[in-house]
């Protein structure tokens, strides 16, 4: 399947791919067309949102990606109350392509969001899958005291290069000018 | 059923990583071909070229990166594709590694001379390709077809100028400088071109701007004097390029605009086109030594890659001497077929559309460069860079993110001040430069500056960006967030550019700020210094149309949609200057009055009034209605996490107030699944029936806002429940709003409505109160009632004209006012633009625009103001509080305001045919005032 084969018709990876969780667990299960519809699907999964974030804010968000057909709250299975997922289906595939490209990553309701391409909704998937209802991994941390780790950043552009791929020396490719990561106003 | 959660692997388990996996997919390496390890690593290697800021390790690690490739690029033939594909990737997609990258070829050709034969060919042959393609009617059909695919690519000429760049430094190895041949090739087609045409020929400015700016590449690795040579008549030869049609000021595509002469606008606008040429030459000095290039822009590989050169020619079994290879003249397409040329490139097609404007942010404030000046090769240069990578590395923003801020590291060294470098820190630096302390000079340009420069440039391009907003926006969110110690005082000095220019800002760039600015503070707490703002609100506290306070309104009302008014009450804070104090904050209450978002100002009074109207102004009923709304009115002050659907005031249940019963039977009719059809027009017929024993109630005004308002009450969940519900009824609904009942959305065994028998007024009168209604229910929501208005146009129950008439209200003036009835237009006129009959919509639209500014000139004058285009900037505390004179400058602001509107539109949807133009000469020539009318009509000619 091309999209497992390494590609270098461009400099660097497209985000407009499945994420490494459908593609993995595609090749475990040796079913592949879920990845296929995923690819071209107009529905793309929204996870780690906050419990108090509307489908009114989704929309303002992801309609910047194109027209929303519709949004799909996650809800508790028990509680039907919103557990931190959603799905959006756009009414071309062009919007779920631009929301993995440009949303990923940014922030609503001070949660930064993972965003998925989306094989297709079926009736029932809207539910959480946890024990008490809610979504089984946010329950996972929360009984184990963890919090959910957030997006990860590297420290600053130029301290690029350290770890980030291995040269064929087997070494740690490139050096940079590092510099620390410090948050920041727009003070100035 | 309960499904354990260790059962199944969740998504969020898996990128977790504090929770444990059960398979360590790590551990279980799969065994990679090393063939396919191999070429995944050079290529990965091969990517990361250039990012080095050390110059001797990254030839060094260049060197290095070589061998594998001489030594496999035969025997492998993936490896060998693999590699031309990434080294042509990066030309197209980061330009700014190129000079990097031929340093690559240059080795591996003193190792292994085939390596760079393959690759000279390879990049010779896709630029052939894309010269081809221009001549290819049908390829370029084919991409109008394939449409997403392809608007992501800049397009032909623009790709072709990245080969270019490549090509020139490579010319060390190519035979008898046979690379300034194709740079003689492109200059002088684009004279030919240019001379052959009357007017502009978008296609030659940039084969003409594309070739030169790639020039000084030809001495990037050639520091032959031979060489200087050649340059030299290229420069001579591009002298004879003739720039047409630049005695237009293009005023429709200009993103600020004086308000005849009311201000001065920031910058003067500077075309890229005029600025080329004198670039080169000051470039090229007046020596013609091009000392000002040496050492000065490109990094200086020579030192470190002649030795490695040298020696691995020593050790070159097959020959000792550097070979070159020959470069074959490329096949370019005819004149007629170029002349006929549509791009669907974006870069290619923003040439052809309109010469192209540079714009500028920094600069304008400061004492010195932060930027390179646009006047200058460098200014042109780097622009031109992140232009190339933002276009083209569009499918990932943080990359493209990346290689914007670490673009100093290709170029010369001290050529940019030390990363991060504040402005205090460059004054100083600038002071010492002034005093001959530093001599030489140091820089005074910051990247971080060059790198939001460029991606706002793209976000405020006219008449349209290249790519949608929020891939600009999200590349500067990255940006801001992996270096916010650097970057946010730099945005912080953009948004203050564009505030303090507000006044001047085209109207649909200032949509484009808003959102942008609130999606950047969304991202960032929505921390924002809002302390600089209170005086402008304070001053424009009564003008509701003046730019500045319009926007800090809109901006709150926005940052409300995507997130709630608590959170944003919250953020009116700052910071307590005195440090003695125990409260470190200092609450900005000025800014809560903006945190009531409703449509129309005064609610309580429009939402009372409009019910009694609706039951029949009887005095009972309004004491009724009034309580209603003032009981909600205080719940919504005193709770702050009320939520939007607490905040509707639904009255048609109310037990004291008339037909109450025949209003529960419609919620229970509406609430219920779907109904027959026949059940629908039973419940009509009842409605009439009891409302026409209430001679005071205006019949159908009821119908249409009780069953209206009670769908919205019902589905007000949120959009989509109303929606569904609304989805749901279309045929119903399309009945009752008089209009055309689509066919097709019966099914099989429906009851089928016939057709009401109403006068086009009486249709006219429904369709504008399911406005109406809309409006009213979701006063305290604007962005909601909007939405579902949209989703009424979509279903066609609702005529987009009624909704357009209503925006365009001149008591209200809902279209410059609030930003939710902004975009919401731009979205019903962009969706109905591409029916049948949208020229009609559009005309209609440019006359209400034009009757609006008619009307307003004439409310000005009726209150003798000398010059109603004079707008007045300065008025006195004393002044603020007379209405008269506030309502006399806020109507001259309504009519700029209006005016900008009705730019924006002529850019938009001003080219349909010869005749529609004419229409809208016809329309503008009504315009009451000279002036404006010249002004205006002025557009006309540049579309």
């Amino acid at each position: 399947m091309e999209i497992l084969e390494e590609s270098y018709k461009h400099s660097v990876e497209r985000l407009d791919r499945p994420s490494p969780y459908l593609i993995k667990k595609a090749v475990r299960r040796q079913n592949f067309e879920n990845l296929s519809k995923a690819m071209h699907s107009k529905t793309v999964y929204v996870g780690n949102l906050s419990h108090f974030t509307t489908e009114e804010q989704i929309h303002e968000l992801f309609s910047s990606c194109g027209t929303i057909d519709r949004i799909i709250m996650g809800l508790d299975r028990n509680k039907l109350t919103p557990c931190g997922f959603c799905f959006v289906i756009y009414k071309d595939e062009e919007g779920s392509l631009n929301a993995m490209k440009y949303l990923k990553g940014t922030m609503l309701d001070s949660h930064t969001l993972e965003i998925d391409l989306d094989p297709g909704f079926r009736e029932g998937r809207q539910f959480g899958r946890g024990i008490y209802g809610g979504q089984a991994s946010q329950e996972v941390s929360h009984d184990n005291g963890f919090q959910r780790r957030k997006f990860d950043y590297r420290g600053g552009f130029r301290g690029r290069g350290r770890g980030r791929g291995r040269g064929i020396r087997g070494r740690d490719g490139f050096r940079g000018r590092g510099r620390g990561f410090l948050r920041g106003g727009f003070a100035g | 059923m309960d499904i354990p959660s260790g059962n199944k692997r969740t998504r969020d388990e898996f990128e977790d990583e504090s929770v444990p996996h059960d398979i360590d997919f790590g551990s279980k390496k799969q065994h990679v071909d090393p063939a396919t390890e191999l070429i995944s690593n050079v290529c990965k290697d091969i990517r990361r070229i250039g990012e080095n800021a050390n110059l001797a390790n990254q030839i060094d690690d260049i060197s290095y990166i070589s061998n594998p490739i001489v030594a496999e690029f035969e025997k492998i033939d993936k490896l060998r594709t693999s590699i031309l594909d990434t080294l042509y990737a990066i030309t197209i997609e980061q330009p700014q590694k190129i000079t990097s990258l031929s340093v690559l070829v240059l080795i591996c050709n003193s190792k292994n001379f085939l390596v760079s034969k393959y690759v000279i060919e390879y990049i010779h042959s896709k630029a052939q390709g894309l010269l081809d393609s221009v001549g290819d009617v049908s390829t370029d059909e084919n991409d109008a077809q394939k449409g997403a695919a392809s608007t992501e690519d800049a397009g032909p000429f623009n790709n072709i100028k990245s080969i270019l760049k490549f090509l020139a430094c490579l010319s060390p190895i190519v035979e008898n400088f046979v690379v300034v041949n194709l740079f003689r090739q492109f200059l002088n087609l684009a004279v030919e071109l240019q001379e052959g045409q009357e007017g502009r020929c978008g296609i030659a400015e940039e084969i003409f701007y594309n070739t030169l700016i790639s020039l000084p590449y030809l001495m990037c690795n050639d520091h032959s004097s031979e060489m200087r040579d050649h340059c030299n008549e290229l420069v001579e030869l591009a002298s004879k390029f003739t720039i047409k049609g630049n005695d237009s000021p293009c005023n429709l595509i200009q993103p600020f605009d004086s308000k005849l002469d009311n201000f001065e606008i920031p910058y003067k606008p500077k075309r890229m086109i005029d600025l080329i040429y004198p670039s080169i030459l000051k470039l090229q000095g007046e020596d013609k030594s091009w000392n000002n290039l040496h050492n000065k822009l490109f990094l200086n590989f020579k030192e470190f890659v002649d030795p490695i050169i040298e020696n691995a020619l020593k050790n070159n079994t097959i020959s000792n001497e550097l070979i070159k290879h020959s470069l074959p003249q490329l096949s370019l397409p005819s004149k007629e077929q170029l002349v006929s040329f549509k791009p669907q490139g974006l870069i290619d097609s923003l040439w052809t559309k309109n010469t192209r404007f540079l714009f500028q942010v920094y600069n304008t404030t400061t004492p010195f460069e932060t930027v390179p000046s646009l006047k200058s090769y460098h200014g042109l240069l780097f622009r031109d860079l992140a232009f190339d990578i933002l276009t083209n590395l569009s499918f990932n923003k943080n990359e493209a993110s990346i290689q914007l801020s670490i673009l100093d590291l290709y170029f010369a060294k001290n050529l940019f001040a030390p990363p991060g470098s504040s402005i205090d820190q460059l004054s100083l630096v600038h002071n010492d430069n002034v005093s001959g302390e530093n001599n030489p000079p140091l820089s005074t340009w910051k990247i971080e500056d060059i790198a939001v420069e460029s991606i706002l440039t793209m976000i405020f391009q006219l008449p349209l960006p290249l790519h949608h907003e929020i891939y600009y926006y999200t590349v500067l969110i990255v940006c801001c967030r992996e270096s916010p110690e650097s970057i946010a005082p730099v945005f912080g000095r953009a948004i203050r550019f564009f505030y303090n220019n507000l006044e001047m800002m085209d109207y649909e760039l200032k949509i484009r700020y808003l959102d942008w600015m609130t999606i950047q503070i969304s991202n960032f707490e929505f921390s924002w210094k809002w302390d600089e703002w209170v005086n402008d609100s304070k001053k424009f506290r009564n003008l509701r149309y003046h730019p500045k306070r319009n926007f800090i309104k809109n901006l709150i009302a926005k940052e409300i949609r995507l997130s709630n008014k608590n959170r944003i009450r919250e953020s009116f804070v700052t910071v307590n200057p005195d440090p003695n104090v125990t409260e470190s904050l200092i609450l900005l209450d000025e800014f809560y009055q903006y945190l009531n978002i409703s449509l129309f100002p005064n609610e309580s009074k429009y939402i009372i009034s409009y019910d009694c109207d609706l039951f029949g102004n009887n005095d009972e009923y309004k004491e009724i209605l009034a309580k209603l709304e003032y009981e909600r009115k205080e719940k919504i002050s005193t709770s702050n996490t009320i939520s939007p659907q607490e905040e509707l005031v639904y009255v048609f249940s109310n037990s004291g107030l008339p037909l109450n019963e025949i209003s529960k039977t419609v919620y229970d009719f509406i609430i219920a699944s779907w109904k027959p059809n026949d059940e629908f027009k039973n419940l009509y017929d009842q409605i009439l029936e009891s409302v026409s024993e209430h001679p005071d109630i205006n019949t159908d005004k009821f119908l249409i806002n009780l069953i209206f308002q009670t769908y919205a009450y019902i589905g007000s969940r949120s959009i989509y429940s109303v929606v569904s519900l609304f989805e749901r009824d279309i045929v119903k609904l399309q009945f009752l709003s008089g209009v055309e009942i689509n066919e097709e959305k019966y099914s099989g065994t429906d009851f089928k409505f016939t057709k009401l028998e109403l006068s086009e007024t009486q249709i006219a009168n429904r369709q504008r109160w399911i406005v109406d209604s809309i409006f009213r229910i979701w006063i305290r929501q604007p962005q909601v009632a909007f939405l579902i208005l949209e989703y009424l146009i979509e279903f066609g129950i609702l005529q987009p004209q009624y909704l357009i008439e209503k925006a365009l209200d001149v008591n209200h003036n809902l279209i410059v006012d609030n930003i939710s009835c902004m975009e919401s237009i731009n979205r019903v006129l962009s969706n109905q633009i591409k029916k049948e009959g949208s020229d009609k919509l559009i005309l209609n639209l440019f006359d209400s625009i034009v009757k609006n500014i008619n009307q307003t000139l004439n409310s000005l004058r009726e209150a003798e103001v000398d010059n109603p285009l004079k707008i007045v900037t300065e008025f006195s505390e004393e002044e603020i509080e007379n209405e008269d004179v506030m309502e006399r400058i806020d109507n001259q602001w309504l009519l700029f305001e209006y005016k900008g509107l009705l730019k924006s539109y002529l850019r938009k949807f001003g080219e349909f045919n010869a005749n529609y133009k004419d229409s809208i000469k016809t329309i503008f020539d009504e315009l009451s005032d000279t002036t404006l009318k010249d002004d205006i009509l002025n557009w006309l000619d540049e579309i």
